[in-house]
């Protein structure tokens, strides 16, 4: 596609989108998804499937903007709860824990907040553009990524979830192999027998990323505070001062905003990769290249800047394989293809042609949409900080019980809260000694990818083990690998590594 | 069975006799539970079919997602619910497939009641559009060349896409290197990418991809042409009959639900499935839209049970639990 047709396109999309029943929408769109990106646990997956009735009645167009609204409205949401009370609603926001909920305990949850509406909404605008201009192209190389491509690729990600983490490296590795060992929980798609069910019919299909996440954060975090109640009041205090982010704050994250933007814009267009692996990625190489990479992990606000823009732009440029390939990525794309084809539009690369009014005034829509993400969540801020000052008597019962609510909402089923309770007392243990969950969770996510699709590029290359290699791009990416590897092991003996864990304070 | 000899009859005396009881049926929302994601097929057509049912019996149908355990998770708990029609569980032909895998799940003949069969659909054998194999034939033909030289995307061990796999093996005599996947999209994703050379799945999301000229279909299993693909030649006209099954997706009652409510709920969802904007909606999304008897349903569930079971143990698939 020339940049002309682009332009006329986008021109066309916009009086699409401005027309008064679709701005109203969009609005809905947004701030319903940036409601349930802050309640935790509740995310777009539930939230689309219980409106997708409500949009039956609707144009398709008008339908779509309202459900992808949901969608990227849900990113912006979700940083909230991980900053203020170090919880991350979704997978993509572990990392904006790391930084953001110590930069709230140092009084600059308004600053981590702002950075955090500010990085989504250039991100998100990026994300968009690249999807207006190279949606045919990217999604060429889309399919290139195969079983081989996706092993690179995860050997990639888990030798980086070691070296992103705080601390000892024994210790990281040690996280990460167990949170791998808990990934292998379930059927093994290879060969249909379930791992590790104790005869629990729910455990047949792994433990949800949620029920993970909550429970170690959420849970084990509420269960740590309550030992340390009397210093966390005086934070909150705080908190208020500074409700937006400085100019030193800009300064410092210019450059994390463009960098997480494009690393999101990629990672977002490979199918079955999602937000999580953008923002994994994106604090990874902000840490590579920074100046101070000790300081990562303590509250620096580029720490926030670059996964909270990674997963913005992956949530635009997810569309790509959807509206270019008819190929959803992931169960929230499945959800728009499945909108779209009640909407009797079948998604696929006619879409563009047959259906222009509809492809491009949805993607208009994403630049209308994140403008009012970006003036709703900086008003927001003023509300939210004030979350700190409420006494924890109330906070964490609230906390608790919208916890469980969430991790009810997956999959309906009450087992669920009773493995995240579990979690959560595995969490309590984790920061008694000391050690940085978020390796842990890495390897869940990352390591049945890597088993899954190492059994598959085995099988099609029949036991021929040099496929990796001689592949060029999951060559290229081990290569990258070997390279981090070299490097890690290198740069500590000319630099000593921190060896605290900013965890307690 | 029992319960479905008696049936018919009772549904008959029901509808002449108890009018009156009937018309207070449904008197609250309906649940339809799907083993599904929201998002997967069996979801995506229990919203239609709820969409429309609403409509006609003036009271809202809730899709309730219960995912996990190869469909025990669903199945036990819409066994567990009253047997009052306000629950009915979504399933598929795989609910016979697993009466082989899963023993320990226990009977679905004794746990539930057939409604109604809501679609049916092929599955299909298509391959990449870059491979010069036009029919089966040469499919057969590249497949014996060397063994395990020609890939094939499954969507799961235990899915009708695998085990149709192994029957052609057998009866084509030949060897192929099957790939499986947790579901169809990515299957489909991979051999679209070029990784694999073919894919064996339920027709509806290949079919995009077959009109659009990505794939070229090779056969499917019903037992005559589907009408989204009339030039698509089935296994069975090509002499590979073994290869013959229809897929289909229909709606349980817990065992010992009323006749007459199990007569109203079928009437209902037949006018919904004749209905033109829902089989426009269905069609739309490669959902053949079935209908018919509850018995009818209980037959095909029946005659699904012994087919695979037969094909599970000729293959010797075992999946220890």
């Amino acid at each position: 596609m020339n940049l002309d047709t682009s332009i006329a396109g986008l021109l066309h999309g916009l009086t699409v989108a401005i027309e008064p029943i679709n701005l109203l929408i969009c609005f809905a769109g947004v701030v319903l998804g940036t409601l349930v990106g802050v309640l935790p646990g509740v995310g777009p997956v539930v939230t689309i499937s219980l409106l997708l009735p409500v949009t039956f009645g609707m144009a398709p167009v008008t339908a779509l903007i309202m459900l992808a609204g949901i969608y990227y409205g849900a990113q912006y949401g979700g940083s909230t709860t991980a900053i203020l009370l170090k919880l991350p609603g979704e997978t993509a926001a572990v990392m904006t824990t790391l930084d953001g909920n110590q930069l709230a305990r140092k009084g600059r949850a308004g600053a981590a907040l702002g950075m955090s509406a500010i990085a989504s909404f250039i991100a998100g605008t990026i994300g968009t553009l690249a999807v207006v201009f190279f949606a045919p192209a990217l999604s060429s190389i889309a399919l290139d990524f195969g079983p081989a491509e996706n092993v690179a690729l995860m050997v990639l990600g888990l030798v980086a979830a070691v070296m992103i983490a705080q601390g000892s490296p024994l210790a990281a590795l040690a996280m990460l192999l167990v949170g791998i060992l808990l990934g292998t929980f379930g059927t093994d798609i290879s060969t249909g027998v379930a791992r590790f069910h104790f005869g629990v019919p729910e455990l047949r299909d792994g433990i949800n990323f949620v029920v993970v996440a909550m429970g170690i954060y959420g849970f084990g975090e509420i269960a740590y505070n309550l030992e340390t109640q009397v210093k966390q009041e005086k934070v909150s205090a705080a908190a208020i001062k500074h409700i937006y982010p400085t100019r030193d704050d800009f300064r410092r994250s210019w450059k994390a905003i463009l960098r997480g933007s494009f690393i999101g814009s990629f990672i977002g267009f490979l199918p079955g990769l999602g937000t999580a692996a953008s923002s994994f990625a994106a604090y990874t190489v902000e840490k590579r290249v920074s100046k101070h990479p000790e300081l990562f992990g303590t509250g620096v606000i580029e720490g926030v800047a670059a996964p909270e823009a990674a997963n913005n732009s992956a949530a635009q440029t997810n569309f790509i394989p959807l509206l270019t390939l008819g190929l959803p990525s992931g169960a929230i794309m499945a959800l728009m293809a499945g909108a779209m084809m009640i909407h009797g539009v079948v998604p696929g690369p006619a879409v563009m042609t047959t259906r222009p009014e509809l492809f491009w005034g949805l993607i208009a829509s994403m630049f209308v949409g994140n403008i009012m993400l970006l003036f709703l969540n900086l008003n927001l801020i003023r509300i939210w900080v004030k979350v700190l000052e409420i006494p924890y008597r109330v906070l964490f019962p609230t906390v608790m019980l919208l916890c469980a609510i969430g991790v009810y909402s997956l999959n309906n089923s009450t087992t669920d809260i009773v493995l995240a309770a579990l979690f959560g007392v595995l969490g309590y243990v984790f920061i008694k000694l000391r050690l940085e969950p978020a390796p842990l969770l890495m390897g869940f996510v990352l390591g049945p990818m890597l088993e899954e699709n190492f059994r598959r590029a085995m099988t099609l290359a029949r036991g021929d083990a040099t496929v990796f290699m001689s592949r060029p791009i999951s060559g290229g990416l081990l290569l990258a690998t070997l390279l981090v590897v070299i490097l890690a092991t290198v740069l500590p003996l000319l630099r000593r590594r921190s060896p605290s864990i900013p965890l307690a304070d | 069975m029992r319960t479905l000899v008696s049936l018919a009859a009772a549904s008959l005396l029901a509808l002449a006799t108890s009018s009156a009881a009937l018309a207070e049926f449904p008197e609250k929302p309906i649940t339809i539970v799907v083993s599904a994601q929201p998002g997967g097929s069996p979801d995506i057509l229990a919203r239609i079919i709820g969409q429309h049912l609403s409509a006609r019996i003036g009271q809202p149908v809730v899709v309730e997602n219960r995912s996990g355990g190869a469909g025990a998770v669903a199945n036990q708990h819409v066994a567990s619910q009253p047997a009052d029609g306000y629950t009915l569980l979504g399933t598929s032909d795989t609910l016979g497939i697993n009466v082989t895998f899963f023993p320990d799940q226990g009977d679905p003949r004794e746990k539930f009641t057939p409604v109604i069969q809501a679609m049916s659909s092929p599955q299909v054998l298509a391959v990449r559009a870059d491979l010069p194999i036009a029919d089966l034939a040469q499919y057969i033909e590249a497949a014996k060349a060397e063994a395990e030289i020609v890939s094939v995307a499954v969507p799961g061990v235990t899915t009708a896409g695998n085990l149709l796999a192994l029957v052609l093996e057998a009866q084509a005599a030949i060897d192929l290197n099957i790939a499986v996947y947790p579901s169809a999209q990515p299957s489909l994703d991979d051999v679209l990418g070029g990784h694999v050379d073919s894919v064996f799945v339920t027709l509806g999301p290949a079919l995009p991809h077959i009109q659009a000229g990505k794939l070229r279909a090779i056969a499917v299993t019903t037992p005559e042409r589907t009408p989204s693909l009339p030039d698509v030649p089935t296994f069975r006209e090509l002499g590979l009959d073994g290869v013959t099954s229809t897929s289909w997706q229909g709606y349980f009652a817990p065992a010992g639900t009323p006749p007459e409510v199990i007569a109203k709920l079928n009437a209902e969802i037949n006018a919904v499935l004749q209905d033109p904007a829902a089989r426009e909606q269905l069609l739309s999304n490669a959902f053949d839209p079935a209908g018919g008897t509850p018995e009818e349903l209980g037959k095909l569930f029946d005659a699904g049970v012994t087919f695979w079971n037969k094909i599970i143990t000729d293959n010797n698939v075992q999946i220890q639990n």
